[in-house]
C-alpha cells in the first residue's frame, strides 16, 4: 500500500518518457497541459515523477504526444523478456534526453554535415579521454 | 472521459483476472490490497496507478501491454 502513496522509480521513468517525447515533437508543457486538462505545473510534476499519473491519465498523455502506450510501458515490468539490442538503445536515449541541453545538441547533430558530425564525435571522445573517462 | 477509460481499464482487468482463474480476494492478497479495492478497480470507481498496474499484471501472469493495448486500439479510433 505504501507504494500507492509515494512515487516510485516507475513514475520517474514514465515522466521522463513523457518529457522526452514531448520535447521530441516540440510541444510545450502548456500545450500538453491544455490537452490533458491540467495546469502546466501538474505536467511538470508528472514529468519529474513527483506526482503519480493514473493509468487513465497516462493513456490520455500517450494520445496527446502521439506515442503508443506500449512504449511508455516498455521494460517497466520485472521478469519480462529482456529488450532486444535495438530496443535497449531506448535506455541510452532516455538517459541522454534527460540531460539538459541534449535536445538542442541532438538537433545540431542532425542538421550537421557528415564531416561536422565526425568532428563533434571526435571532440567528444577526446574531451572525455582528458576527463579520464572511457571514450 | 477519464472515467470511461477507468471503466474500460477495469473491465479488461476483470477479464484478465477471470482468465487467470483468480478471485478478487486472491488477486488482492497478491498485491496487498483488499478485495474491495480490486472490486473498485474493476468497476472503474478507483483509478489504477501504473505502478499498481504493473504489480497486478505480474500477479496475473500477464503484461501491461496485453491489458492496455486492446483498450488503446478502441480508444484511438475515437476522439480523445
Amino acid at each position: 500500500m505504501t507504494d500507492e502513496r509515494s512515487t516510485t522509480d516507475i513514475d520517474k521513468r514514465l515522466g521522463q518518457r513523457l518529457r522526452n517525447r514531448r520535447l521530441e515533437i516540440g510541444m510545450s508543457q502548456e500545450r500538453l497541459a491544455e490537452l490533458l486538462g491540467v495546469t502546466f505545473q501538474q505536467v511538470q510534476k508528472y514529468e519529474k515523477g513527483v506526482n503519480r499519473m493514473a493509468a487513465s491519465r497516462l493513456f490520455h498523455a500517450s494520445a496527446a504526444v502521439d506515442m503508443p502506450i506500449a512504449q511508455f510501458f516498455h521494460g517497466l515490468q520485472p521478469g519480462q523478456r529482456e529488450p532486444s539490442p535495438g530496443e535497449s538503445a531506448g535506455t541510452t536515449l532516455d538517459q541522454f534526453a534527460s540531460l539538459s541541453g541534449s535536445i538542442a545538441l541532438a538537433r545540431c547533430f542532425i542538421e550537421a554535415s557528415a564531416k561536422t558530425r565526425a568532428a563533434i564525435s571526435a571532440l567528444a571522445h577526446e574531451l572525455n579521454k582528458q576527463d579520464g573517462r572511457r571514450a | 472521459m477519464s472515467q470511461d477509460l477507468d471503466k474500460a481499464i477495469g473491465e479488461r482487468l476483470r477479464e484478465l483476472r477471470k482468465e487467470a482463474g483468480k478471485t478478487q480476494a486472491a488477486l488482492g492478497a497478491d498485491v496487498s490490497v483488499s478485495y474491495a479495492q480490486i472490486q473498485k478497480y474493476e468497476g472503474g470507481l478507483n483509478t489504477i496507478s501504473v505502478p499498481m498496474a504493473v504489480r497486478i499484471a505480474s500477479a496475473l501472469g500477464t503484461t501491461l501491454a496485453e491489458w492496455i493495448e486492446p483498450i488503446e486500439k478502441k480508444w484511438r479510433r475515437r476522439k480523445l
